[in-house]
């Protein structure tokens, strides 16, 4: 009976073990935020108002943001 | 889940989990075996614990045997049968993996002698086990040498929890008077 019981401790020692040094050596998994968009209004100096479309980037990315702009209201 | 097991290295935690168990068995085992020889014990505990000394030497070597065969599908170090099996075949830290090649072969002479002790006699086993010495020592100094667990305090920590009752012991064993009293026929009888 000894034998089951130091054989049954022995094997979950190892398992803990092991999964603790798998979770102290776990790479961080950063969450990827979603690319985010905004529209921007801009007045211009002409009294006009402009709508600019910012398209962001995934933070943590090196890639600076583009603008996209959208045509001036008609009339 | 499926992904981190794709790259995490399951035989290097194998490896050093079993290593580490196995070291706390034989510690185990060593602590008990010297408590017997020792007499500090009664004779009737004696005889309960002897199973136990047995046991955890089996067991110690059971996971030896775990850590040995997963560190043979470890794919950094490159361990063949040969260096896991003789002395200085490694290439990686050989002093260090030789210290641990040897205690295992020693332990496994030790614990096989259970078995043959009626026909090495009495006196002959007790002079065999003091190679357990020595197999304490070459796994303690494989476990700081090439052990990847036991850098800096951690390190000190297995020193002092591992070989302080032993040291004891063995004092113990040293200096205490030792008397042919009921306690041997005890430990014979249980074995």
């Amino acid at each position: 009976m000894q034998r089951v019981w130091a054989t049954v401790v022995s094997v979950w020692a190892v398992l803990a073990i092991v999964a603790a040094l798998a979770w102290a050596h776990a790479p961080v998994a950063r969450p990827l935020s979603q690319p985010t968009a905004m529209t921007l209004l801009v007045k211009g100096k002409n009294g006009t108002t402009q709508r600019v479309h910012v398209v962001g980037v995934a933070a943590g990315a090196t890639t600076h943001a583009t603008t996209q702009s959208s045509p001036p209201p008609v009339g | 889940m499926n992904a981190l097991l794709a790259h995490a290295p399951v035989a290097w935690y194998v490896a050093r989990a079993a290593g580490l168990v196995a070291f706390a068995l034989l510690t185990l085992s060593v602590w008990l075996g010297l408590a017997m020889s020792t007499r500090l014990l009664g004779p009737r505990r004696q005889k309960l614990l002897f199973p136990w000394h047995q046991t955890l030497a089996w067991t110690g070597l059971s996971m030896l045997a775990l850590h040995v065969g997963a560190l043979l599908f470890d794919p950094t170090l490159h361990f063949g049968i040969a260096s896991v099996l003789a002395p200085f075949a490694s290439t990686w830290r050989p002093a260090a993996v030789a210290a641990g090649v040897v205690a295992g072969w020693l332990t496994l002479v030790l614990a096989s002698s259970f078995r043959f002790r009626k026909r090495i006699g009495q006196k002959g086993w007790r002079r065999l086990h003091y190679a357990s010495f020595a197999a304490f020592v070459l796994a303690l100094g494989h476990a700081l040498a090439a052990g990847s667990d036991l850098k800096g305090i951690s390190g000190q920590a297995l020193v002092a929890v591992a070989a302080g009752p032993v040291i004891w012991l063995g004092l113990a064993r040293i200096l205490m008077p030792r008397s042919s009293s009921a306690a041997r026929p005890a430990v014979q009888a249980a074995g």
